[in-house]
């Protein structure tokens, strides 16, 4: 593997490790608000009227968590797959942008909204949810590089 | 390896769209996945366009939620342990010659019913009405989808939660012994209004609705082709964003239809109706015809008071609909008397009658059958009710009569900020009877003694001061309104109109004045000191259950009274002793100088006037009174 290989690969999975840490920093700490606005019966989050808003925002949590994981293991993932420029230049920002629009799409989609219908945030989420997609195909097919000669050795680049 | 892996893939989709395929279509499916199996009550079905209000939550959370929380929605239910509120202890009781037990297996309700001579026989009970005042149960009669009622009602009444005999909580003749079992009383007269979307019948008592209360479709129409057009979000996008979005389907919003088209939604129910010919034969065909926004006029006659200003007209009402029909519903000059019917009160008001739509009385004018998003007032206060915010207050007139709003003391004639500057009060006094008590009449009208006289109906002057004479009354009106005073014999200028009404009236009468002894505006005005004997005979003595209970009710709300033992359906026998221990109750107790008049027919020294109190009682008016609420 080349020296410039092993450093992009590097960055890549400095990258999402860095962006994994920080999005479930930022998205359990959303999480704790929505339990702190339960604990506290704020209507603004509880009423009845707006179940739109709990909903959202209880989504935009759980996804954003969840994709923040998805990172670290993706971050693992390249660290373990050969060199990949696909995986690199394709997965990689549409992972994250995924990973920005789906939880903000959900978020802005329970800020303002119409009844039973969110926002229209919302028109985020399938942009962002494409984006996830082709994360996980670039990713998936990446992993036919596994068991081939030379690939999957595991080397990070360190 | 990759065939393997893509064969894995492609199984891996088609199972989970088939998942997604069948929970659309679960979703699609009636609101209780078992309803088709259910073949001893009615049930709810999908059909004619109908899509029940579990459809409509996702979209409207909140008019779901508050039309939820509403006791419209209750009005029927399955008996299921969340709705049923009476307590099945499993005690017997007995009811004019036949024992009931009424008891529980988990989650199942049950009535067990023993006939003189015959085996005991036991029902499940499957259905409820109401939830609010009181609850009412339904068995199943093992003739396919026919219910029949048992004959006890559980009140549920502040202070009084208990089993009652159904009979008992209306003012009817209690010489007429009603059909206890009344097996197929609702599959054919309350699903009307008890239901939502009856559909057509296909076998007799085969009862089918699409929900079962009174839910969404019942005011707003059948929704199916309202959720279809509304399916793409693009449309309920351009909608939210103020955009017209080209819906022609016929659901409607009753606060956006011209408002005596508005007002005819709840007049499909709140009436007296009588369905046109034609339109009966359609209905057992096709369900029933009137649909929100369509005029009412088209499938229902409402048997208003213009139908019945004749002596003809009324001949002919009498003849069609039977010969007590009139006075069971009706106050003489054809105002509506019974509660439940306030559409026929708003027809026949000012306010509704004129040509100005911008001006016109509606129901929500006054009512609303979404609590407010944000409002502050409790669910418990508004679904009371379901009067607007601000609607407990003259902003529900001056809406309208603005004019009068830098002006009330003046034209009331009483303190700015009192009960008698409420208009309401003067305009909407309580002389519709149901549920036990005094209902405000929904016909705006003018307060008259001469309408006393002639009809019987108590004036909303003398029901609130109920310690004054209809010759009182008579003066004021004409001092400050110019109304000519009526002829009055000699007891109407010399005793309190409520004493009479209370002692010589019917049971109506009786009823309504027995309750304003216990409505607080009347009592503050009136003082309550020298109301205990006036309702005393009625506990002891009435005839009528109904009577009896508004008497004690009304008695304990008087200070020195509040602990009283009674039960108001206890046998006559054990009734006796109560006349005695409330006049030594009475007499232990101070009443006040305001009180010692002859108009209340107490002397100098606080004693009753025995003699014109018996010859009251003596005169009292026996005839009938069947109030048909």
């Amino acid at each position: 593997m080349s020296q410039k290989g092993t450093a992009g690969k590097t960055r890549i999975v400095h990258r999402h490790l860095r962006f994994g840490w920080w999005s479930l920093l930022c998205f359990l700490s959303l999480g704790i608000a929505l339990e702190t606005m339960h604990g506290f019966k704020l209507g603004y989050y509880l009423d009845t009227n707006n179940e739109t808003r709990r909903l959202m925002w209880t989504l935009a949590h759980t996804h954003g968590t969840l994709l923040a994981i998805v990172h670290l293991v993706f971050a693992a993932t390249v660290r373990i797959l050969p060199e990949n420029p696909k995986l690199q230049k394709l997965a990689s920002p549409c992972l994250c942008g995924a990973s920005v629009l789906m939880p903000s799409g959900f978020f802005l989609g329970g800020l303002w909204f119409y009844g039973g219908d969110p926002g229209l945030g919302i028109l985020l989420l399938p942009v962002g949810a494409i984006l996830l997609l082709l994360a996980v195909l670039q990713t998936v097919l990446a992993l036919k590089q596994l068991g081939e000669p030379g690939g999957g050795d595991g080397d990070g680049g360190e | 390896m990759k065939k393997q892996t893509t064969l894995f893939t492609l199984l891996t989709l088609g199972l989970l769209a088939m998942v997604a395929v069948r929970a659309m279509t679960f979703l699609d499916g009636p609101a209780r996945p078992d309803e088709a199996l259910v073949e001893n009550r009615p049930i709810e079905v999908r059909e004619k366009g109908y899509v029940s209000s579990k459809t409509c939550e996702s979209c409207h959370p909140h008019e779901h939620a508050t039309w939820h929380s509403s006791y419209h929605r209750t009005m029927t239910q399955v008996a299921t342990p969340e709705a049923v509120i009476g307590d099945f202890d499993g005690k017997l009781r007995s009811c004019r010659g036949k024992d009931y037990r009424l008891g529980r297996d988990g989650d199942d309700f049950w009535v067990e019913i023993t006939e003189p001579g015959k085996k005991p026989e036991k029902q499940d009970i499957v259905m409820t009405t109401g939830s609010h005042h009181m609850q009412a149960y339904w068995f199943a009669s093992g003739d396919r989808r026919k219910v029949g009622l048992i004959p006890w009602v559980y009140l549920n009444l502040e202070n009084n939660k208990r089993w009652v005999e159904e009979y008992a909580t209306f003012l009817h003749d209690p010489q007429a012994l009603p059909h206890y079992r009344a097996e197929g009383k609702w599959n054919k007269f309350c699903r009307q209004c008890h239901a939502t979307g009856v559909q057509p019948f296909q076998e007799k008592m085969d009862t089918r609705l699409a929900e079962l209360g009174i839910a969404c479709e019942a005011c707003h129409g059948p929704a199916e082709e309202h959720v279809r057009f509304y399916g793409d979000p693009a449309r309920r996008y351009s909608r939210h964003l103020g955009e017209e979005a080209g819906d022609t389907t016929p659901i409607i919003n009753p606060a956006r239809v011209p408002p005596k088209k508005a007002s005819q939604v709840c007049g499909q129910c709140h009436s007296i109706l009588e369905t046109l010919l034609d339109e009966h034969k359609k209905e057992l065909e096709g369900g029933f015809t009137y649909r929100p926004g369509k005029d009412l006029a088209e499938t229902r006659l409402v048997i208003s008071s213009e139908d019945m200003d004749t002596r003809e007209k009324k001949t002919a009402i009498l003849k069609k609909m039977g010969r007590n029909f009139i006075d069971d519903r009706y106050w003489a000059d054809g105002m509506i008397r019974i509660a439940g019917r306030e559409y026929n009160g708003l027809v026949d008001s000012p306010c509704y009658k004129h040509d100005d739509p911008e001006r016109t009385l509606t129901c929500m004018s006054c009512h609303t059958m979404h609590k407010r998003e944000g409002s502050a007032e409790s669910i418990n206060k508004w679904r009371d009710d379901q009067l607007g915010e601000g609607m407990r207050s003259n902003r529900a007139c001056l809406q309208c009569h603005e004019e009068l709003g830098e002006k009330l003391a003046g034209h009331t004639h009483h303190l700015a900020g009192s009960s008698g500057s409420l208009c309401y009060n003067c305009h909407m006094p309580h002389t519709t009877y149901g549920l036990l008590k005094g209902i405000r009449s929904h016909t705006i009208s003018v307060p008259s003694v001469q309408e006393s006289l002639q009809t019987g109906r108590p004036n909303a002057c003398n029901a609130c001061h109920l310690d004054k004479t209809l010759q009182w009354s008579a003066g004021h009106l004409q001092d400050w309104y110019g109304i000519k005073a009526p002829e009055l014999k000699p007891e109407e200028k010399s005793i309190a109109a409520s004493i009479l009404w209370i002692l010589r009236g019917d049971a109506g009468q009786r009823a309504l004045m027995a309750w304003a002894m216990g409505w607080e505006p009347a009592q503050e005005i009136s003082r309550t000191d020298w109301m205990a004997p006036f309702l005393a005979p009625l506990m002891q003595q009435d005839p009528y259950p109904a009577v009896r209970y508004i008497a004690q009710h009304s008695l304990r709300t008087i200070p020195g009274f509040r602990g009283i033992e009674y039960d108001y359906m206890a046998h006559p026998n054990q009734r006796l002793a109560i006349l005695g221990e409330i006049h030594d109750r009475w007499r232990r107790g101070k009443v006040q100088p305001a009180s010692r008049k002859g108009a209340l027919l107490i002397d100098a020294s606080g004693n009753l006037a025995q003699n014109v109190w018996q010859a009251l009682l003596q005169a009292r008016n026996n005839r009938r009174v069947n109030l048909e609420e």
